[in-house]
């Protein structure tokens, strides 16, 4: 049944969200707005997901609180950000292979879509992107950002911090823990 | 034409009934049951050989870029692979890229760019809903391909 595939992507979707709006508050100030413009991105695609649900009467299921990956500089914002779009490319797929017409193709189109948005983080594109759920530094090749390698207090970019941890998983996932939206 | 792993075990299947009914003439047209997703696979896996065929054309002329253009070689290998056809698609006739780096690179943007169009069209054809996420996957890294090259 395509209800729960749309469903995941949905919540996968609102985690993206919280999470672009988190790190929003911790990247440089030059490329906070990348941040937000890619949380944008997300709430109208989460918006398009809740829709979806709705069409075929499912209520969308609503996480009260996500965990973020702790984001100590830039580097670590883009590889949390690129391991939401990854870990979004499997929800997508998901869809495609749950669906027909419409549905399909337009889940097929998120997907590249993210796939851009996690390359634009400096993602390393793979042959078969999304079956990799975590996303470290290794995988991101150098940083796309605008503030560069300059420091900022509080937050640096990798090049000033080379000690970007090579993991935790960088996906932000729901917990049922206290509301923080 | 290319067949795929799915026809040929199609086909013995056919092979086996026209066995069971106990008919031994040799001039019987072979059973042959196409698996209806292969024009699909034979369509990408063409499409993957173009990009090969691109690739090695500009990893010849851009030899400082190597290591990226070989890289994204390697995984339309893998996308060519992973559609399963039993014979390689014809190979794609060499092409020549003219220009210069820039030029070179934005005609590589563009076929990946295209290629991303043309998996999402494709996926909406299979009727087997795993190929279909499949080809999509492979057109998420085209996409990202195509970003790379920026």
């Amino acid at each position: 049944m395509v209800a729960e595939q749309w469903a995941d992507v949905a919540v996968g979707e609102q985690a993206a969200v919280y999470g672009y709006s988190v790190m929003a508050a911790k990247v440089p100030a030059a490329d906070k707005q990348r941040m937000l413009d890619a949380m944008e991105v997300h709430q109208r695609a989460r918006d398009l997901a809740r829709k979806k649900l709705a069409r075929i009467d499912e209520a969308p299921s609503t996480p009260v609180a996500f965990d973020v990956p702790a984001i100590s500089d830039l580097r670590s914002a883009e590889v949390v950000a690129a391991g939401m779009e990854i870990r979004l490319i499997d929800q997508y797929l998901a869809v495609v292979a749950a669906a027909e017409g419409a549905d399909r193709v337009s889940a097929a189109e998120e997907a590249q879509a993210c796939a851009r948005r996690a390359r634009n983080w400096g993602w390393r594109p793979v042959a078969f992107p999304g079956s990799q759920v975590e996303v470290t530094s290794a995988d991101l090749t150098p940083s796309n950002s605008v503030a560069g390698t300059t420091s900022t207090p509080g937050v640096t970019s990798s090049q000033a911090a080379p000690g970007v941890p090579e993991g935790p998983p960088a996906s932000v996932s729901p917990h049922d823990g206290a509301a923080v939206e | 034409m290319t067949l795929s792993r799915r026809t040929f075990v199609a086909a013995g299947g056919g092979l086996l009934g026209v066995g069971l009914v106990g008919c031994s003439s040799s001039s019987l047209p072979l059973p042959f049951i196409s698996d209806p997703d292969d024009e699909v696979r034979e369509s990408v896996a063409a499409s993957e050989a173009e990009l090969i065929a691109a690739y090695d054309a500009a990893i010849e002329k851009l030899p400082a870029e190597s290591g990226r253009l070989s890289a994204i070689r390697e995984q339309h290998a893998e996308h060519l692979a992973a559609m399963e056809l039993q014979d390689s698609p014809a190979a794609a006739p060499a092409i020549e890229l003219s220009g210069n780096p820039t030029t070179v690179l934005a005609t590589l943007r563009k076929l990946e760019t295209k290629a991303a169009r043309a998996r999402v069209k494709s996926c909406a054809k299979c009727d087997d809903g795993d190929l279909a996420a499949l080809i999509a996957q492979i057109g998420t890294s085209e996409a990202a391909h195509a970003q790379w090259l920026r």
